[in-house]
């Protein structure tokens, strides 16, 4: 699908594009979130991102899918809003989360109402670095394989897993700390 | 837990985590942004193909002068001689001329560069 409304795109057609920004506009915007951590910024960069996308259209050589080549453009236009050249992947002290921990975690979670669940998955993921929270959003929220996520941020797919891994054990390690007092209330 | 169960609890709690534009005028924006951009790249398009031909036809009538060698100044007086015929209708004939071609061009090349016949042209080179 996405292929032929590129056509229709390049064609001359530019309606056609309203295609991609209603299927790709709330997946961009969540990845520029979780770079720049800002509502404002990340809608500006995601509005440049679309018209730089349109702007190199012709350019797309289909080598990988749409969404891929554009999500790379947000993840490029997000670390020139934040002046970085890579995406900051400072540090949380990383200790071993045990499967009791995350069974615990899994408990108290399911005892949250829907909006307390989206709460503290937020602040949960506000409290880790850009690459740690981008990593887990392309992975498990937008179910990129390594590979597509190796492309849109540009680190190599053999440490992707690694990375994964403990962005997964850093974000239990902020989820348990903050749903702490909700533990104990339950308990 | 083995890691299949936590990969799809972690799964589940990140679906909770997807954020949404919430502007409503977030498209409408965009879109009149790319709107204004496809308008740039229809003139560009247009104006990289009329520069082509003007310089083709130019090069083409230069060229043909001077195979057939005909001299522009025999032209040029026979277009003074032409001139002449407007002195009973208007007392300064070349100002008229020169106003009336003047926004026939205008009017030309303002059509040209909003007409899709450049960017059709480029597209169709590229294939």
């Amino acid at each position: 699908m996405d292929n032929l409304y590129i056509q229709k795109v390049l064609n001359g057609d530019y309606t056609g594009f309203s295609y991609f920004v209603d299927k790709y506009k709330d997946m961009a915007y969540s990845i520029a979130f979780r770079i720049v951590n800002n509502s404002e910024d990340a809608e500006e960069i995601v509005q440049d991102s679309f018209v730089k996308s349109f702007k190199s259209l012709n350019k797309f050589r289909h080598d990988s899918k749409f969404s891929t080549w554009f999500y790379r453009i947000v993840v490029n236009n997000s670390l020139s809003k934040v002046k970085r050249r890579k995406i900051d992947s400072g540090n949380i002290d990383l200790e071993n989360v045990s499967n009791v921990v995350i069974e615990e975690i899994e408990s108290t979670y399911y005892q949250l109402t829907q909006a307390d669940q989206q709460k503290y998955i937020n602040i949960a993921l506000n409290h880790l670095n850009a690459e740690d929270s981008l990593l887990l959003t392309l992975y498990y929220l937008n179910e990129n394989s390594l590979d597509e996520i190796s492309e849109i941020t540009e680190i190599k797919n053999e440490n992707l897993k690694m990375k994964i891994h403990r962005a997964r054990q850093k974000m239990y390690i902020v989820l348990e700390k903050e749903l702490k007092s909700e533990i104990k209330n339950l308990l | 837990m083995d890691n299949i169960n936590v990969d799809n609890f972690t799964k589940e709690i990140i679906s909770g985590s997807k954020l949404e534009l919430t502007n409503p005028d977030f498209n409408k924006t965009l879109m009149g942004k790319i709107k204004a951009e496809n308008r740039k790249r229809i003139i560009y398009a247009n104006i990289k193909l009329y520069a082509l031909m003007f310089i083709s036809i130019d090069a083409a009538i230069i060229v043909l002068l001077n195979l057939t060698g005909i001299r522009v100044s025999d032209i040029a007086l026979k277009i003074s001689f032409l001139n002449r015929g407007f002195e009973n209708f208007y007392s300064n004939p070349e100002e008229l001329i020169s106003i009336y071609f003047t926004v026939l061009f205008a009017v030309i090349i303002i059509i040209m560069l909003f007409s899709r016949t450049g960017y059709s042209y480029f597209k169709t080179q590229e294939g």
